[in-house]
């Protein structure tokens, strides 16, 4: 925005209109502000704050996210100054966007001036083209180059408006009091549904982003899995705007990733648990996943299908949450199946929650899948528990035997 | 026509600091009781006072139980019956077993935040509870259905050992009590609970305020509609008031409260004065 125009006529030198100065400078025009409308989607904020604002962007630092359904295309505003004390009643505007999005050449009139600053505003125009039908599209930047003139012939440079744009491929399902059409939610899903158009399409690139164990949010900063090990996050909110928490809400993000595509699936949220048999007198109602260490059994007395025993009080994780505290223990957690972000996340439940979707088991939290119950048992467990207690003694008796007990599951449409 | 249970009318949206107050406040010995859920943490505050003393003079007590955000929302379930608190803990939590959900705890037991510790120390406290009876209800529910919808439960504590639980899921929905030793289920009626429902006592028996309006008297045999208000705010728009001082249960349109003003002088302050109008089926 520095460069001067060359090549101005020398005749201009004694106009008092700007355009024909031998010195003037284009970066006497600066780009102010751009709105984005015309059927945008709302966007929210990680941080629980709310909605992105308008305009999305400014000159001033603003760079909000904006959203479309597919086959809509943009509509956008912008303002603009010029610094110059003679102007011409109007000027020429137009923009080129990404993905060859173009916003005709309009002429405005200069507004009221402020000194010698004139403002000026491109109206809010629809972009030359929809986006592709049923197609999700990802603009991280989406960036469109303003351009102005004083006779709609030539053509000068008036700045560069920069936001991430996404495009889902139809109208998102409708919140809830739990999904949110969160900023990170658009990012992870478009950034890996790229291109795609099928439901199976979608699903599957969007399960990429949970694969390798890294679970990133539109920040590019990792989402944990358990960075405290008793992380009180439930919530897809809470995750985002903490960027730790449960399983629960990795499997809630991988269905806001898709749900934000408008794709449907019911009976989708899958809450896992022993089936609470009764072994020894108890109910069979915990499990422990890999990995874990057995020491020297020393309840086989007590009960010999659950022979190895720990206790604790009160709590097994008590300040700093991040190891697990036994006051006793025949048992002890080891470095196992990776989390999100995290090596050795907790690992004694009573209960687990992973998406189901056509059939096959995603569990969002270890980037793995599984075609039925039996499978997360066999490929994930080392083993289960019971426990009781005794005054404030907690007492956790644990066996390596899988066949001690089975998976249940209660399904719900999140 | 016949006044079964006063019903007090007020109309606005009933808000404390933001948070909503669980399907009842219970006024005893001029003392109120209710709560809240924490908006982020899942876990329950008893808020208790003198009916006649400012609301900022409450003392908030931190409770080892709580429910979750799931949609959709099923209320906390919870009561009071002679210095015992009931409460059904469906937060979620690795460590929480739902089929220990039930719980029962001294409400002396209770302490303040301030002296009762962290959020998390109140989760693992909460899971670790031994549950005064099995989730019973729960279970059958789950062995009718591994899928939940129209999934909603509530319970109150008719006397010291005898408490009482109706859940619903899909389109059924079955009244259940224990009697200190083992669940008894009734009838299973066919009916669509279109959202959450709320019990409460009258003359030892169990009432339902369902989601429409109606109340139901609930029986091993059957579920009697009892009164069809006049007006009838989904439950979602009110809060119950069950004033044993006055033996009296009224609702009120949720309405934000002025925390300088006793709980007397808020309600006050939003009568109608239109008591009960019901039409018996």
């Amino acid at each position: 925005m520095q460069k001067i125009v060359h090549g101005l006529l020398l005749a201009g030198l004694l106009s008092p209109v700007c355009v024909n100065s031998q010195n003037f400078t284009y970066s006497n025009v600066d780009l102010v502000s751009v709105t984005f409308s015309g059927g945008n989607l709302t966007i929210k904020k990680d941080n629980g704050s709310g909605p992105y604002s308008t305009p999305q962007f400014t000159a001033a630092g603003n760079q909000f996210p904006v959203a479309y359904v597919s086959n809509n295309a943009p509509t956008v505003a912008a303002s603009f100054t010029i610094d110059c004390a003679n102007v011409p009643a109007s000027i020429w505007v137009r923009g080129s966007g990404s993905d060859a999005m173009d916003f005709p050449a309009t002429s405005v009139t200069l507004g009221s001036p402020s000194g010698t600053v004139y403002p000026f505003n491109y109206p809010a125009t629809v972009g030359s083209h929809v986006f592709t039908d049923n197609i999700v599209r990802f603009f991280k930047p989406f960036t469109i180059e303003w351009e102005f003139s004083f006779d709609g012939t030539t053509w000068y440079p008036a700045g560069t408006s920069t936001n991430t744009l996404y495009v889902v491929r139809d109208t998102p399902q409708s919140e809830t009091s739990q999904f949110k059409w969160f900023h990170t939610v658009y990012d992870l899903s478009c950034r890996n549904a790229q291109y795609e158009s099928t439901d199976t399409g979608i699903i599957s690139h969007i399960w990429t982003e949970f694969l390798d164990h890294v679970v990133l949010n539109c920040d590019d900063d990792s989402l944990f899995y358990y960075k405290i090990m008793n992380s009180p996050n439930v919530t897809l909110a809470s995750l985002l705007a903490n960027k730790d928490a449960e399983c629960y809400t990795f499997a809630q993000l991988f269905l806001a990733a898709i749900k934000i595509q408008g794709v449907v699936r019911t009976n989708n949220y899958v809450y896992v648990t022993p089936i609470n048999n009764t072994v020894c007198s108890h109910t069979v109602n915990r499990f422990i996943v890999k990995n874990w260490t057995f020491g020297t059994p020393s309840a086989a007395a007590e009960c010999p299908e659950f022979p190895y025993k720990n206790t604790y009080t009160i709590t097994t994780l008590p300040p700093p949450y991040t190891a697990y505290v036994w006051d006793t223990y025949d048992i002890s957690d080891a470095v196992g199946i990776y989390g999100s972000c995290t090596k050795n996340p907790s690992s004694y439940f009573n209960n687990h929650q992973i998406v189901k979707l056509d059939g096959v088991y995603y569990d969002a939290c270890y980037g793995v899948t599984f075609p039925n119950l039996a499978a997360i048992e066999g490929t994930a467990f080392d083993g289960y528990s019971y426990r009781y207690n005794v005054g404030i003694t907690y007492h956790a008796l644990f066996t390596t035997d899988l066949t001690q007990s089975d998976l249940s599951e209660t399904i719900t449409t999140w | 026509m016949k006044c079964f249970i006063s019903i007090s009318l007020f109309f606005s949206v009933l808000f404390v600091n933001g948070q909503n107050i669980e399907r009842k406040i219970i006024i005893e010995n001029g003392t109120y009781y209710y709560t809240t859920i924490d908006e982020n943490y899942q876990v329950a505050t008893m808020h208790t006072g003198n009916v006649n003393s400012p609301l900022k003079e409450e003392t908030a007590l931190a409770m080892p139980a709580g429910r979750n955000y799931n949609d959709p929302i099923i209320p906390f379930s919870w009561d009071l019956q002679n210095n015992q608190v009931y409460a059904v803990n469906f937060l979620v939590n690795p460590m929480n077993d739902r089929m220990e959900a039930l719980k029962r705890f001294s409400f002396s037991s209770l302490q303040e935040w301030e002296k009762a510790g962290s959020v998390q120390d109140m989760i693992s406290l909460s899971t670790g509870y031994t549950p005064f009876a099995p989730f019973q209800p729960y279970a059958n529910a789950l062995k009718q259905s591994k899928i939940l919808h129209n999934f909603y439960f509530d319970g109150i504590a008719l006397t010291d050992s005898t408490y009482s639980m109706v859940i619903s899921n899909h389109d059924q929905i079955s009244y259940w009590t224990y009697n200190g030793k083992y669940w008894l289920q009734s009838t299973i009626w066919t009916v669509t609970a279109l959202n959450y429902f709320t019990l409460f006592k009258w003359e030892n028996k169990t009432y339902m305020y369902a989601w429409d309006g109606t109340v139901y008297k609930m029986t091993d045999e059957k579920m009697i509609p009892a009164a069809i208000l006049e007006e009838t705010p989904p439950l979602k728009d009110i809060t119950l008031v069950i004033n044993r001082d006055k033996n009296s249960v009224s609702y009120f349109k949720n309405t934000e409260f002025n925390k300088e003003k006793s709980l007397t002088e808020n309600l006050e302050n939003r009568l109608t004065n239109v008591l009960i109008s019901y039409k018996k089926k």
